[in-house]
């Protein structure tokens, strides 16, 4: 998956969430302050983790706030995971 | 004027980067809790809010928020010798080191475990004639170059390497200082350690290990396997170090080794061997190796090393912890071990899987039905369902270190004990409701 890939995966799962569009969801915005709870979060980068079989802690949700963020960390590991 | 923690926090935030002074916080905390005022066992905030204080300054705070004895002493050594090289408080600390840590034949000070530890591999390293140190997965020995974070391949040599992801690894790393100086294996595992030292003994100068992994969830060894790894050590010419900077006091006055009955070579120590309030480091061990100090053959330098503040909170803490036979940690832990049993118990009565492990003085939770083994049992998922407990715990007024670990202090007393009692109920009938919508 491209980065761009991974972050319309995220903005269709939270768009989900919060019945919304894709579209209509910010990927620069902290997506805990936009009615996201921990828990759905975190279920959301449970997915995207099983998905693309990388090895990551829960942590990181926290320290990659945003959904422009978040991809762009899944993105790098999961490059590193293809070039190993 | 302050307008409230968050409002502070921006302030602070315009000049310290992130707003915090480490990167290992609890990063789900929206803002950092800035406290106002502590005493004993509670911290209260910016904003008001009262906290049972199991969170202490990550296990440093061993003698409780104003300890009248512990800052008595501090406050008459700040106003008699504050800044000389040498004091004389200095026998009386290091003969209470060498009374209770069973390896500590001669004594060195630091200010930080991560400083500690370096000098501890480069003694080992000048001891040896050797080069590379054996490290272990789950373990934490500092935030130096050579020892945080990385991950071993799955085939051949167990060579470690950053990674996308790890959240101990950064950037602007020494190129090659992991790789070039340790090797990164399993714990707990006394067959991937005898199949490395095998072919790699030659070059293997330390095998550092905290001996109980309280980083990695607070696992235990396993029966025999801290003996077994000595006498590898002893064969193969390594030198063993035991990073005790967590289990040093808060593992009974000896720390792990003499609960074990094992003896390391050197240990390192830290964090609660001040008593929390001033930092102190010590590298305790062989004379034989420790001579190298003696002979300036090896250089151990530090502008503050032994300064009286820290040698005096280093002898009060330990008079203190010492009393009548060990008395106050004794105490500590039966009643830390009381919240811990109304935590299972409140646990079990909701529903929720729960375990705790690890000594009584840095034990951890876990969401799960049966205790680690190793590290690497501490998965996504779990970690996950551990944080999102102690999200709730914090909005119930109890504050434990990351991930879930809870450090109790010699001043916690029934009142706390009554305390947590009032609060786990509702903050672990919450929890579960967000553990049932993850599952």
């Amino acid at each position: 998956m491209t980065r761009e890939e991974i972050e319309a995966f995220i903005k269709s799962e939270i768009a989900a969430v919060l019945n919304q569009q894709p579209e209509d969801i910010d990927e620069g915005l902290n997506f805990l302050k936009i009615g996201v709870s921990s828990v759905q979060a975190l279920k959301i980068i449970n997915r995207a983790r099983k998905r693309l079989d990388i090895d990551i802690s829960p942590v990181a949700l926290f320290e990659y706030k945003t959904i422009a963020d978040f991809a762009g960390y899944l993105s790098d590991c999961l490059n590193e995971r293809v070039a190993e | 004027m302050i307008t409230g923690m968050t409002d502070y926090n921006q302030r602070v935030k315009r000049w310290l980067p992130g707003g915090v002074h480490y990167n290992f916080h609890l990063p789900w905390e929206e803002t950092p809790i800035h406290f106002l005022k502590a005493s004993k066992s509670r911290v209260t905030d910016l904003d008001g809010n009262e906290y049972l204080d199991l969170y202490a300054r990550f296990g440093a705070l061993i003698v409780g928020h104003g300890h009248p004895e512990y800052n008595e002493r501090l406050k008459e050594t700040i106003d008699r010798v504050l800044s000389v090289s040498h004091c004389d408080m200095d026998a009386e600390a290091l003969e209470l080191i060498h009374r209770y840590v069973p390896s500590a034949e001669m004594i060195r000070f630091g200010l930080s475990g991560t400083e500690i530890v370096q000098n501890a591999l480069r003694l080992a390293r000048a001891w040896t004639g050797k080069n590379r140190f054996v490290r272990f997965e789950g373990h934490y020995h500092g935030n130096a170059d050579n020892i945080m974070g990385g991950r071993s391949p799955k085939k051949g040599l167990p060579i470690p390497a950053d990674y996308f992801g790890d959240l101990k690894g950064t950037q602007g790393r020494a190129r090659d200082a992991m790789e070039t100086q340790s090797y990164l294996i399993p714990w707990n595992d006394a067959e991937a350690l005898e199949e490395l030292i095998l072919h790699q003994g030659d070059d293997i100068a330390a095998v550092i290990m905290e001996p109980v992994c309280i980083n990695g969830g607070g696992v235990m060894p396993a029966p025999g396997y801290l003996q077994r790894v000595r006498q590898l050590c002893d064969n193969h010419g390594i030198v063993l170090i035991f990073d005790e900077i967590i289990t040093g006091f808060r593992m009974g006055l000896g720390g792990a080794q003499r609960h074990f009955g094992v003896m390391p070579d050197l240990t390192t120590l830290g964090k609660a061997i001040a008593g929390g309030g001033v930092p102190v480091s010590a590298l305790v061990g062989k004379e034989e190796i420790m001579r190298l100090l003696v002979d300036k053959k090896v250089i151990h330098a530090g502008t503050f090393n032994g300064y009286p503040l820290g040698t005096a909170a280093v002898k009060a803490t330990l008079e203190l912890l010492g009393q009548h036979d060990g008395l106050p940690l004794a105490q500590m832990n039966e009643r830390i071990t009381m919240i811990h049993d109304i935590f299972r118990e409140e646990a079990s009565r909701i529903g929720l899987p729960l375990v705790i492990q690890g000594p009584p003085g840095c034990a951890s939770y876990h969401c799960c039905n049966k205790p680690l083994e190793h590290p690497s049992e501490y998965t996504f998922e779990l970690m996950s369902l551990d944080i999102l407990l102690h999200q709730k715990l914090a909005e119930y007024g109890i504050l434990v270190s990351t991930v879930s670990r809870m450090y109790p202090n010699i001043m916690l007393g029934m009142e706390d004990v009554a305390w947590f009692r009032e609060r786990i109920g509702g903050a672990l009938a919450e929890a579960k409701e967000w553990l049932d919508e993850l599952a």
